[in-house]
């Protein structure tokens, strides 16, 4: 072997020598590497679209100063014939107070006044109503340059144009074909093949997780399609499918009996599970994962049943809930793992009773237990260790030795599991019931066209059209000598459900009855329509009026709708970045031990689902004097004799919280884990609550970094911010709507000075130290249009009053959620009719998602535009 | 014959590899490799730019670690791309422009590494690489059509694609994968086409995504068949627990990617969302708005320097290599570059971008200021039209570029 490679070294480093040549450091012509690229595009021949335009401003300069001064004569000439007399100052005022920079040479913030044209059309709707927009929210002109009589005449002025031809126009509807979402997949597919799980072995862990776009993961545009999507869609597919067509022989069920001395122990567990006792395996804490060596995997894909016979132990232990962090009157509960799968079960107190799960299972999942909680990491670092120390205070029994620690003496809450027993695989029918559903018991090559195109309807959503699965079918068809029948019908199954007909939705150009029955399901359900809704289309009966109330009441009650309540919570609350900037754990210790990010989801969510069941007030998410609260959240929220870990709901007192804005979520998502900052609560109760997106820095406005080295509180650091006009134009109106916000912390706390913890000897600040005051809080703020208020309280009055805007904003995000794009300027006097409707239903939510639906902005797509 | 895998085996204490060892003629040179090094929020302007000006110019802080390449450097201060503040622009990063205009430009939204690398697909099992150690990426690679190139999300995933090879009867398994996907892909493009009837032509744009990405996958898939049966190089791999650990894995996994010639072109970003939980006691983003806060400013600054010291440790192992067939070190022919989109993350300005060259090569002159007679800034776009150009590529304009840089 070494002569070998000393062989090898020598001829290679003749070669190397051989090599060497002084002229080689020209680039090489990549060509003649030989591979197909397309060829760089001849720079002069280039399309003169590809180079970024150049405004040549010294020829413009003359040029459109005569031309604005046109516009001007002309807008007053119509002006006399359309609006009346007192209008005419409009165009007085905009050459007074406009021209001077908005004009062609000039051209601020990129606007020349020239842009607007004589009439609002099509093209420039958009520019017209961001012109009016600047007006009217004081952007432009400057506070100085135009009296507030002037400028509401100029806004008006705007706002007649902008209606008049809105109003000659129908609402133009673009609901843009969309590629479905993770949740969408997981959950059309596994709708699609009548199973109740996807497989047990991650089967979806190929596919990336969406993004989210302000909260909305249904965004078309966000929605790519990419050759690494693709990829990952028939990977999965295929690996799904596996689970589905067995194409093998029946495995032959086997029983195995798993018990104590049947564990997997790792080294480093030893302490943590105790393996001399013969008769139960105990499970401590939350880290721990109890296997078999005996049972590494289920060795095949089919229905088993588990069987536990396991208990909860001491779940009323003697210490402090406290120093455990696990409640004494909820139930203990056992994870069971199969694969990627977990089921929970509450364990009965002490005695063991069996408890039976069946599922099916894929081949090579394996198997474990845990126990399910989020207790057990108050002490120390958070890792649970057996803490001796908490022994000593409750048996007062002292240790010499650390190797006489024992857990014999521990009575905290754990689990105690006497055996296990798994039977399986076994099945319904052999072949499986899920397999000889789609494709028969015994199916031939000839049988294959049928079974694909039956298969199709339903992926599809709506009927075949002619010879549109023939390339499919034939594919599957070819497939058949070298792999079989069932497999090849089971790629072209493959290939179905990886096509760009089950891939997308919103596709028709003219809304069918399928269109309106799958917009309904996913906007609802997250998922393909069910039999009943298909139905109802194949009879063409979706859109009559009573049918379509009907079955949105029916979706909306129905327990399917959880995917819709955490997807709209999220495109609603931005719920989905709650946890990224948690707070601090040194400060907030709670809020890090007891995992409170699931907590303040679960209020959010409670009140969703429990709104849509009652069909309650849009309104009331904002000026409700309850909400849905447990016990980890009472701790937070101040709130005594709130026990367990069950949602329920609870009436504030104090008119501090209730509703959106005294929920922890919003409070904590809006802070940076160290300090709280009026401006991003402000930020997001004006885009989540008012639907209105505060305007970003303009782009030709210098910024300069506020130096806040000598500010002490949030109040100082933003007065520091408002010393530049600039930046007071935008932040008058952001941030009263923050400021009321002040007395909650990062954690949504409620505090009544800005509190912080002494710093020890070196320095650090953790929970041992004293907490004090540092200084008073003042929450107190003056509106833009000089409403004041002193406190949260006093400011929930204020927004109270914003009724239309509040569902304004829901309907809008509604619609964004349901079409995956925001509303057009063309929808507005669609969505002013849509207010005026929830109005008149109280402002019920179910009953303005029926309005919804029930407008032209869902179901009549691309409707004819000017009269 | 040749055994190359034993050969490299035996020499996978990083020895130099001769030309042919790798499968290249003769004739080639020392291969030039760009790798890019970038983050999304930017560097702290005054920690990072150095004072003065010229080769004998004075290492601001962030730059320290780099007193032993000080000569084979240039910092550019005054380039940028142009744009408005504001987050969101720094996807522009390597391309210069953003993804709603890209229609306008011949090349469309296509990066500067993904559009050297294409170059040399043929010749590398990775055209590419695009690494960093978090599960939200930032978005600086793209393709022609838009779409950002996701890049691997940590340290074992890039070990996975660079250094585990598969069994024979997994590659067995492969090749049939591949044969049956042609068909498939095939049979998924004739229900397209028919399914296409009929449907309006905003849907058909949106849907073309859906056509492109069968073309690609079949592109790529061809590109990797090539590669099945050649065998990857042996890596021993430790996931270390800390940032640093990570990382410090990612950078010497690159390094030999780069000296087996898997790959010419590497992307290794610091993401926004980087666990810096051992290095400050912030988070990222919150350190960025610091108010002129002393210790947030120092704990930015720790995160900051963090990332220019792992490029300084990695350049440092190119160096130790000598390049075959050139009187330098590896470094002396790879091409890296440090910058982010965004200028300066305290205001959202996108202007002033900090840029740094590194090795290549090339011809180095300290700092220098970009900023035209005129008073504006170049643009970046003429600094990456010219690594266009070292990299062998013969082109004379990239996207907004209006010139070159001299390198």
């Amino acid at each position: 072997m070494r002569f070998l490679s000393i062989v090898t070294l020598i001829t290679v480093a003749v070669f190397y020598f051989a090599s060497l040549d002084t002229n080689s450091m020209k680039p090489v012509p990549m060509e003649e590497i030989g591979y197909r690229v397309p060829k760089v595009q001849d720079p002069v021949k280039l399309n003169p679209k590809t180079k970024p335009k150049k405004i040549n401003t010294k020829k413009a300069k003359n040029n459109n100063l005569e031309k604005f001064d046109q516009l001007i004569k002309t807008i007053e000439v119509s002006e006399q014939n359309e609006i009346k007399p007192q209008m005419h100052t409009a165009t007085a005022v905009m050459k007074e107070s406009c021209a001077d920079c908005h004009n062609a040479e000039k051209k601020k913030g990129e606007f020349d006044l020239a842009d607007l044209g004589e009439v609002v059309t099509k093209e420039n709707v958009n520019l017209w109503h961001d012109a009016m927009e600047q007006v009217e929210t004081e952007e432009m002109p400057p506070k100085e340059q135009l009296s507030d009589k002037n400028r509401n005449k100029l806004t008006n002025w705007f706002k007649a144009k902008i209606d008049n031809y809105l109003n000659k126009t129908v609402a133009k509807v673009v609901p843009e074909a969309r590629r479905l979402t993770l949740k969408e997949y997981a959950n059309s597919v596994r709708d699609l093949l009548e199973i109740s799980n996807l497989g047990t072995k991650s089967p979806l862990n190929e596919i990336t997780e969406d993004a989210y776009n302000h909260g909305f993961n249904t965004i078309s545009k966000d929605l790519i399609m990419s050759s690494f999507h693709l990829n990952a869609y028939i990977n999965t597919a295929r690996n799904v499918l596996n689970g589905v067509i067995l194409n093998e022989q029946k495995p032959v069920s086997k029983t195995h009996l798993l018990k104590s001395q049947d564990l997997f122990v790792d080294d480093r567990r030893k302490l943590s599970i105790q393996t001399n006792l013969k008769k139960y395996i105990r499970i401590l804490s939350a880290e721990q994962l109890v296997s078999f060596k005996s049972f590494t995997e289920f060795k095949h894909t089919g229905y088993y049943r588990i069987t536990i016979n396991a208990a909860g132990m001491d779940r009323e232990y003697p210490y402090r809930e406290e120093d455990i962090g696990v409640h004494k009157c909820d139930p203990i509960t056992l994870g069971v793992q199969l694969g990627s799968l977990e089921v929970k079960k509450d364990l009965p107190d002490n005695k063991p009773q069996p408890l039976v799960i069946e599922e099916w299972v894929t081949k090579g999942s394996t198997f474990g237990l845990t126990y399910v909680t989020d207790g057990l990491r108050m002490s120390g670092n958070g890792n649970f260790k057996f803490n001796s120390s908490l022994q000593s205070k409750y048996n007062k029994k002292k240790y010499e030795k650390a190797k006489e620690r024992t857990f014999a003496d521990w009575q905290g809450p754990r689990i105690r599991v006497h055996d296990v027993k798994i039977e399986g695989p076994f099945y319904k029918s052999w072949p499986p019931e899920r397999e000889h559903k789609l494709i028969g018991q015994n199916p031939r090559s000839t049988n294959i066209p049928k079974i694909l195109s039956n298969f199709a309807v339903k992926a599809y959503r709506r009927s075949l059209k002619p010879n549109e699965l023939n390339d499919i079918s034939n594919y599957s068809r070819s497939l058949v000598s070298s792999i079989g029948v069932k497999e090849a019908i089971k790629e072209g199954f493959v290939a179905i459900i990886s096509s760009a007909s089950f891939l997308y939705i919103n596709q028709s150009e003219n809304l069918t009855n399928y269109d309106l029955a799958s917009k309904m399901s996913y906007t609802l359900w997250s998922t393909k329509p069910d039999k009943e809704l298909l139905n109802l289309a194949n009879s063409n009966s979706l859109q009559n009026g009573k049918v379509l109330t009907k079955q949105i009441k029916r979706m909306i009650a129905s327990s399917k709708n959880n995917n819709f309540v955490e997807n709209f919570a999220n495109a609603w609350f931005e719920l989905n970045i709650l946890g990224f900037m948690p707070p601090e754990p040194t400060q907030y210790f709670y809020w890090n031990r007891k995992s409170l990010v699931h907590d303040m989801k679960g209020e959010v969510l409670t009140f969703l689902k429990e709104g849509l069941k009652n069909n309650i007030p849009i309104t009331e998410f904002v000026s409700a004097d309850y909400s849905y609260i447990n016990q980890d959240l009472s701790v937070i929220y101040g709130i005594d004799g709130i026990e367990g870990e069950k949602m329920r709901k609870y009436t504030y007192k104090d008119g501090r919280r209730g509703g959106l804005l005294g929920m922890g979520a919003f409070l904590v998502s809006t802070a940076d884990g160290v300090s709280t900052n009026p401006i991003h609560r402000g930020v997001w109760v004006k885009r989540n609550i008012l639907g209105s997106e505060p305007a970003p820095p303009p782009a030709d406005v210098k910024i300069e970094e506020p130096d806040v080295r000598k500010a002490k509180t949030i109040r100082e650091v933003l007065a520091l911010h408002n010393t530049n006009a600039n930046c007071r134009s935008c932040h008058a109106k952001i941030d009263p709507w923050g400021w009321a916000f002040e007395n909650f912390d990062p954690a949504g706390q409620w505090r009544d000075g800005y509190m912080e913890y002494q710093r020890d000897k070196s320095g650090k600040a953790n929970r041992k130290q004293k907490v004090v005051k540092v200084a008073d809080i003042d929450a107190s703020s003056e509106m833009n249009n000089g409403l004041k208020y002193n406190d949260i309280v006093s400011f929930r009055d204020v927004i109270h009053q914003k009724e239309e805007e509040i569902v304004r904003c829901f309907i809008e995000k509604f619609i964004t959620y349901m079409n995956g794009a925001k509303p057009d300027l063309h929808m507005t006097p669609e969505l002013d009719k849509l207010v005026k409707k929830s109005r008149a239903s109280s402002y019920r939510i179910v009953d303005t998602i029926i309005h919804i639906f029930q407008s032209p902005v869902t179901y009549q797509n691309r409707q004819v535009v000017a009269k | 014959m040749l055994n190359r895998r034993n050969f490299i085996k035996a020499s996978s204490s990083l020895l130099p590899l001769p030309l042919i060892a790798q499968g290249m003629s003769k004739d080639q040179v020392a291969p030039k490799r760009l790798v890019i090094v970038g983050n999304e929020y930017g560097m702290h302007p005054d920690s990072f730019f150095p004072k003065d000006f010229g080769k004998d110019f004075t290492l601001s802080h962030e730059l320290s670690s780099f007193g032993w390449i000080k000569d084979r450097m240039t910092v550019f201060s005054h380039t940028d791309h142009g744009m408005e503040p504001g987050h969101g622009k720094e996807d522009a990063f390597l391309n210069g422009i953003l993804k709603r205009d890209a229609s306008n430009y011949a090349d469309g939204n296509v990066s500067v590494d993904q559009l050297i690398g294409e170059r040399f697909r043929s010749i590398v099992r990775f055209p590419t690489i695009n690494i960093h150690n978090s599960n939200r990426g930032i978005s600086e690679s793209w393709t022609r059509n838009s779409i950002p190139i996701v890049p691997l999300s940590s340290a074992e995933a890039l070990h996975r694609k660079l250094f585990v090879n598969q069994t024979l009867t997994e590659k067995k398994q492969q090749k049939v994968l591949w044969d049956r996907n042609r068909n498939l892909f095939k049979a998924i493009s004739g229900q397209y086409k028919s399914a296409l009837k009929g449907v309006a032509q905003e849907d058909r744009e949106r849907l073309s995504q859906y056509r492109t990405a069968i073309n690609d996958l079949g592109i790529e898939m061809d590109s990797q068949e090539a590669w099945l049966h050649k065998e990857k190089p042996n890596f021993k791999f430790n996931a270390g627990k800390t940032i640093k650990d990570k990382y410090n894995a990612i950078f010497d996994m690159t390094a030999l990617a780069l000296q087996t010639d898997q790959t010419r072109v590497a992307s290794i970003s610091f993401s926004g969302k980087l666990n810096v939980s051992e290095l400050v006691e912030r988070g990222y983003h919150s350190c960025t708005h610091n108010g002129k806060g002393l210790d947030l400013v120092s704990q930015l600054v720790t995160i900051e320097k963090f990332q220019l010291d792992q490029i300084s440790r990695f350049m440092k192992k190119l160096d130790a290599i000598k390049e075959p067939n050139s009187n330098g070190t590896m470094l002396d022919n790879t091409i890296v570059m440090f910058g982010s989109g965004m200028g300066h993350a305290g205001t959202h300005i996108n202007r002033n971008l900090p840029i740094a060259l590194f090795g290549g090569g090339l011809d180095h002159k300290g700092h220098i200021s970009l900023k035209r007679k005129n008073g504006e800034n170049t643009p970046l776009c003429n600094l990456y039209l010219s690594l266009i150009n070292k990299m062998g590529i013969e082109r004379d304009y990239f996207n907004v570029s209006t010139g070159t840089v001299d390198i």
